[in-house]
């Protein structure tokens, strides 16, 4: 008998099908995600009562902490209030979400309801479903906004730049054939776009999904101790993602605006 | 070579990345010191900029981790 070793089952990439309503399937992270929405709206409304100016208590002084945080931080990243105005309900939310989904398996028993021997909870951003889902919804609201902020034929200018090209070559011929080069470096953007979409979300899925497999092989390789620092490193890496990809959802927001 | 030898070494090949990533990871870490140590005041600025950094570095490494494993 091996007492030293635990051999637990892999992290499987796709979620469980807990049942269908109509031909929708629900998913595990699908029950998951609705949790901690409701959850987050809960406590919203609960702190929302107990907000006072005369006698702030605890957990309104904890909340307006992580408040000042957040908006620090997304301020330094911006460098301009009126984005941060814009984009700080957003970002905050990405930063809540996320990093409640990273963090929440930590709690014993998340992922032990059963319901059909299928467990009911799993961390959602272990599904790359869900990242890719976040990552796609992001790029298109910051494309959306580019596109009202620069208007249609400002929007489509900075992919394709005809209007540099005309002007280096009224410069001359070897201002001209630079201007071709960017031109085309102009038509790589489209590109770079769409590896924004790939590599947020798959770095989101990626850390998660990489941390739940790690700690199944280290629960293999000796299940003492070693698993616990484990998990304080899995901890730290969730909160540090989750800071990531509202801190580069506001980077490239900030980038596609006009003014910068 | 039989497609389970193959899968092996792509495996090993997959993983070369987490090495380039690690020199990389390195490299930010120390002129993050380098620079807090040169001007203490911008240290809390430049260690959350490093964190940011360092998982962005570090998401190579993770794209091989997962290639690791999909394969």
């Amino acid at each position: 008998m091996n007492i030293l070793q635990v051999i637990a089952e892999r992290p499987a990439l796709q979620p469980d099908t807990i049942g269908t309503i109509g031909s929708f399937p629900i998913t595990s992270s699908f029950t998951a995600i609705t949790l901690i929405t409701t959850l987050v709206i809960i406590f919203t409304i609960i702190l929302n009562k107990k907000l006072s100016l005369q006698k702030p208590g605890k957990l309104q002084a904890i909340c307006e902490m992580l408040y000042e945080g957040m908006h620090a931080l997304i301020l330094q990243l911006t460098d301009s209030k009126k984005v941060t105005a814009k984009i700080f309900p957003l970002t905050a939310a990405l930063f809540i979400f996320i990093g409640i989904s990273n963090t929440i398996s930590f709690i014993p028993g998340f992922g032990s309801i059963l319901w059909d021997e299928v467990s009911i909870f799993r961390t959602p951003t272990s599904d790359f479903n869900t990242t890719f889902g976040l990552a796609v919804s992001m790029i298109l609201l910051i494309q959306i906004q580019s596109l009202r902020d620069w208007g249609f034929f400002g929007y489509i200018g900075r992919f394709v730049q005809i209007k540099e090209v005309i002007q280096g070559f009224r410069k001359g011929i070897g201002e001209g054939m630079l201007s071709i080069i960017h031109f085309l470096i102009g038509l790589l953007d489209v590109v770079s776009e769409l590896a924004k979409i790939i590599s947020l979300s798959v770095r989101l899925f990626g850390n998660l999904f990489a941390g739940e497999m790690m700690a199944v092989l280290v629960m293999g390789a000796f299940a003492y101790g070693l698993p616990a620092v484990w998990s304080g490193v899995s901890l730290f890496t969730g909160a540090v993602q989750a800071i990531v990809f509202g801190s580069l959802v506001s980077v490239y927001y900030t980038l596609a605006m006009k003014e910068t | 070579m039989d497609a389970e030898a193959a899968r092996y070494i792509a495996k090993g090949m997959a993983l070369l990345g987490l090495g380039a990533s690690a020199i990389a990871e390195g490299y930010l870490m120390g002129k993050a010191l380098e620079g807090m140590a040169r001007n203490p005041e911008v240290g809390g600025a430049l260690f959350t900029r490093m964190l940011i950094g360092a998982a962005v570095a570090e998401s190579t490494a993770i794209y091989a981790f997962v290639g690791f494993f999909v394969m």
